[in-house]
């Protein structure tokens, strides 16, 4: 990032450039507990650093770098596939160029980014040998439309690259022979997990009246796996590669509200929908079963909130109080009894969460973290051989935060 | 009375709007409609309002001299304007006021939650109301009073600035200079960008997360009894119209191994196999597909433990004539009996039985001088073969199947019941629907391991 600013600087008139450091830290240490079962003691951290540069009355410059480490779950994540010894890591640099002509209601913004993903799930994995390590590379650009400060439009188109460098198919790298022929199937391909696509994004946030504000997305990722065949009613390979669409929508509405100085709030409400459209299809070879679009679902999120402020403005004691649920249904996946038999339903889940977390201001810029959360989970599906899909989990977490 | 009419008259068209920048509109006191300022210098009255767009500017004079500018995003409206009296409403937004008030002149600016009122001959106040009615105000030169809702009220100074809302007034503090100010709209501008760079990541994180969860729910990551990784993958061959293969390939850091089972049937195979996958373990009448001959491997990168069966045909077993065969629950239980088996080590014969239409595997005769599936002769008489199964940990889910030779070799073969987790699982937990298994196959001094995400094991339990 120092070159990044250094090359800024030169290429900059003399005397023109300022640049302000932005940065953040987060720390918190906790425990997870899953289905009764605690996990080891461990903490969670997350850091982000940036410089802002600002170039002349139009251009400024936002190289970032963000680093975080998971050792405690929190109830957002994916908990079905729990492993006792998961640990998660990523880094992400980024840059960004903002164009915003104060006589202009636009605002331009090209950027690039890279990330480091590792993820270790199993006791024998090591950082860097994880099965879903990721890389992804992101190119694109913004554009915002200001409608009335600070409310504005945004839109925005990146293309995306995905690999996960550790991850190839068994059936490509065995060359078995079976009674003379080949065992793997025609169209195997390698690095089925790598993806490349792009990233529609639009958002917009609004006033509503006298004081409530609205917020608006909708997002969508295209992402095509060269290397993964699409799966047939034989469970053989077709030509077709796999082609997932996933388009979240989200709408919230805030309120803020006040008792008197010492007092205040901000109510939320969002709404969501999340919808997964693939090509691909699954076969259960244990039971010789074509499942059609194997992967599609539909879900919707309804998350009521509020934060509570007590004591100054400027340093206020805050409590985070929310609720949440979700409902997913898999149209093409049929749920199944404990035995694994399909009982023919479409498979579905719906999960509950609570979440509460308390910021205590010590110093200025410095804060105390307390963070409680729950979820519980249930669905109709009863085989639960590989993914647990009914759970209750509960993370609890305590820490700092520091922001600059 | 025509002196006082005109008088009123006179100081309702004090107000003049000298400069519009952008877009400025205007609404008539009364009024519902907005319209275009128009030209310039256009005059004003009580009652009157004005609203700026974006990047806009409205500079409108007072009477007695005070200077009104509306920035951009700006909505006020006159309130009063007389000679001794000035009031402007500030609804929402920047405005400036430059105010001339000689002698007790009331001059002030009211938003929906203060009064600002001018405490001199010459003051330059700046006010900014944003959304819920909250308002900044802070004094470029002279004195101002600020006057909440409650009645509470401060005294400003040149330089000061002071924060109200509808809890009241806070605590003056120093104003920014202009450097400062324009600093602190970069940081918050830049923050913004941040938060929305960061944003994105979540779009990418859930499609990798769907990923991820997709891969474990199809059985494709298992934890092992060591508690390691295993990848496992499981798919169906068609090597021919009325054959079928499964094939279960592990992956672990040193190395893969599979488990394939082979079978060729008596006729053509549907495309959907679900039937033909349920019927290969016997039912209560005789399935429409029969197999015929079978090959199961267990393999890795060594060596390789094979069985072969042929000459395969349904047998009612609750009908035969041998009732140790006989399947609990009565009725009739057809399986399919194997007229000639054999196990491989390596490629070499172990052990192995004929018969011919055997009705129950008791009537097989086991093999000695000829391979039991092609009947060459033997380079030597197969060993004695002893069996033992034992459950070695009783508090575990283990079964060890021990075959001893005459020749002094063993075939060990251990059945392990693993936690979701990883882990052997409590020895309840054989059979149970909810655990995977860990197959292990020690001969020649090494042992090939397998974990069977299926019920894939359940098909070659045909055989004894």
């Amino acid at each position: 990032m120092r070159t990044l600013i250094l090359l800024a600087l030169l290429a900059s008139p003399a005397g023109a450039v300022e640049w302000t450091p932005i940065a953040g830290v987060q720390a918190l240490g906790g425990a997870h507990f899953f289905r009764g079962d605690k996990g080891a003691l461990s903490g969670n951290a997350d850091a982000v650093l940036a410089a802002a540069v600002r170039y002349d009355d139009r251009w400024s410059f936002l190289p970032s770098l963000r680093s975080a480490y998971e050792g405690t779950r929190r109830v957002t994540d994916t908990l079905g596939t729990a492993t006792p010894a998961q640990e998660r890591m990523e880094h992400k640099v980024a840059f960004r160029a903002v164009w915003a002509d104060p006589m202009s209601r636009w605002r331009l913004k090209p950027g690039i980014s890279y990330k480091l993903g590792f993820l270790k799930e199993t006791a024998d994995e090591s950082w860097g040998g994880g099965l879903f390590d990721e890389r992804q590379w992101t190119v694109g650009f913004e554009t915002e439309y200001l409608t009335r400060e600070p409310h504005s439009v945004r839109a925005s188109l990146d293309w995306f690259d995905a690999s996960y460098p550790n991850y190839t198919s068994l059936e490509s790298q065995a060359a078995l022979q079976f009674a003379g022929a080949p065992v793997a199937r025609e169209l195997v391909g390698d690095k089925v997990l790598d993806r490349s696509g792009a990233r529609l994004g639009l958002a917009f946030d609004m006033p509503v009246g006298e004081r409530v504000r609205l917020d608006a997305g909708l997002s969508t990722v295209w992402s095509r796996y060269g290397s993964q065949n699409v799966v047939n009613e034989a469970g053989q390979f077709d030509a077709d590669s796999r082609a997932d669409f996933l388009t979240a929508m989200s709408v919230a509405a805030r309120m803020p509200h006040e008792w008197n100085a010492d007092l205040r709030a901000l109510g939320s409400l969002t709404l969501g929908m999340g919808v997964l459209s693939s090509n691909q299809n699954g076969y259960d070879a244990s039971r010789g079963t074509f499942l059609a679009k194997f992967y599609d679902y539909r879900e919707v999120t309804v998350t009521p909130a509020v934060k509570l402020l007590v004591g100054p403005e400027r340093a206020p004691v805050s409590v985070d109080l929310s609720i949440g649920w979700r409902r997913r249904s898999y149209g093409g996946r049929r749920a199944q009894d404990a035995t694994g038999a399909y009982t023919g339903g479409p498979l579905s889940t719906t999960e509950w969460t609570v979440a509460s977390t308390l910021t205590y201001p010590i110093v200025k810029r410095f804060s105390l973290v307390f963070t409680l959360e729950r979820a519980s989970a249930k669905s109709n599906q009863r085989f639960e051989r590989y993914y647990r899909y009914a759970y209750e989990a509960t993370s609890m977490l305590a820490g700092f935060r520091w922001d600059w | 009375m025509a002196a006082v009419v005109l008088a009123v008259a006179g100081s309702a068209r004090a107000a003049v709007l000298r400069e519009a920048t952008g877009l400025v509109q205007v609404r008539s006191a009364g009024g519902d409609s907005w319209r275009p300022a128009g030209k310039t210098p256009r005059p004003l009255g009580e009652g009157d309002g004005i609203r700026t767009g974006f990047n806009a500017k409205a500079r409108v004079e007072l009477s007695g001299g005070t200077v009104l500018v509306a920035e951009g995003n700006a909505h006020v409206s006159i309130e009063v304007d007389a000679p001794g009296h000035t009031n402007v409403h500030a609804l929402f937004g920047t405005v400036r006021m430059i105010a001339d008030a000689p002698r007790g002149r009331a001059v002030s600016v009211r938003t929906p939650t203060c009064v600002v009122r001018a405490r001199g001959e010459r003051v330059l106040v700046r006010v900014t109301v944003a959304g819920g009615g909250s308002t900044t105000v802070e004094v470029e030169e002279g004195v101002a009073g600020v006057e909440d809702n409650r009645g509470a009220s401060v005294i400003l100074r040149r330089d000061q600035r002071i924060e109200v809302d509808l809890a009241g007034v806070h605590e003056p503090t120093a104003a920014p200079t202009p450097v400062q100010a324009r600093k602190t709209d970069f940081m918050a501008l830049m923050r913004r960008e941040l938060g929305f760079e960061l944003g994105r990541d979540a779009d990418y994180a859930a499609a990798a997360r769907e990923t991820r969860r997709a891969e474990r729910e199809q059985g494709r990551l298992l934890t092992d009894a060591d508690g390691r990784r295993v990848r496992v993958e499981e798919y169906v061959v068609r090597p021919a119209g009325n054959r079928l293969a499964l094939v279960v390939m592990n992956g672990r850091p040193d190395g893969l191994s599979y488990y394939s089972w082979d079978g060729t049937f008596d006729v053509a195979l549907p495309a959907d196999l679900s039937g033909v996958f349920s019927s290969l373990r016997g039912g209560a009448s005789a399935s429409a597909w029969t197999v015929t001959d079978f090959t199961m491997t267990r393999a890795d990168a060594v060596g390789s433990l094979a069985e072969k069966g042929s000459g395969g045909h349904q047998v009612d077993l609750n009908g035969n004539a041998d009732p140790l065969d006989d399947v609990a629950g009565g009725g009739t239980a057809f399986r399919t009996v194997f007229d000639r088996y054999g196990l491989y080590a390596d490629g070499v014969l172990k052990r192995g039985f004929t018969g011919v239409n055997l009705q129950a595997y008791s009537d097989a005769a086991a093999s000695t001088t000829n391979d039991p599936l092609s009947g060459a002769l033997l380079g030597a008489a197969l060993p004695v073969v002893v069996t033992n199964t034992t459950f070695p940990d009783a508090a575990s889910a283990r079964q060890v199947r021990r075959e001893s030779y005459g020749d002094g070799t063993t075939l060990t073969r251990e059945t392990l019941s693993l936690e979701f987790g990883g882990g052997v699982g409590p020895r309840t937990g054989f059979g149970s629907p909810d655990r995977n298994a860990e197959d292990r196959t020690s001969f020649g001094g090494r042992t090939i391991r397998i974990v069977l995400p299926s019920d894939a094991i359940g098909v070659t339990r045909q055989v004894p």
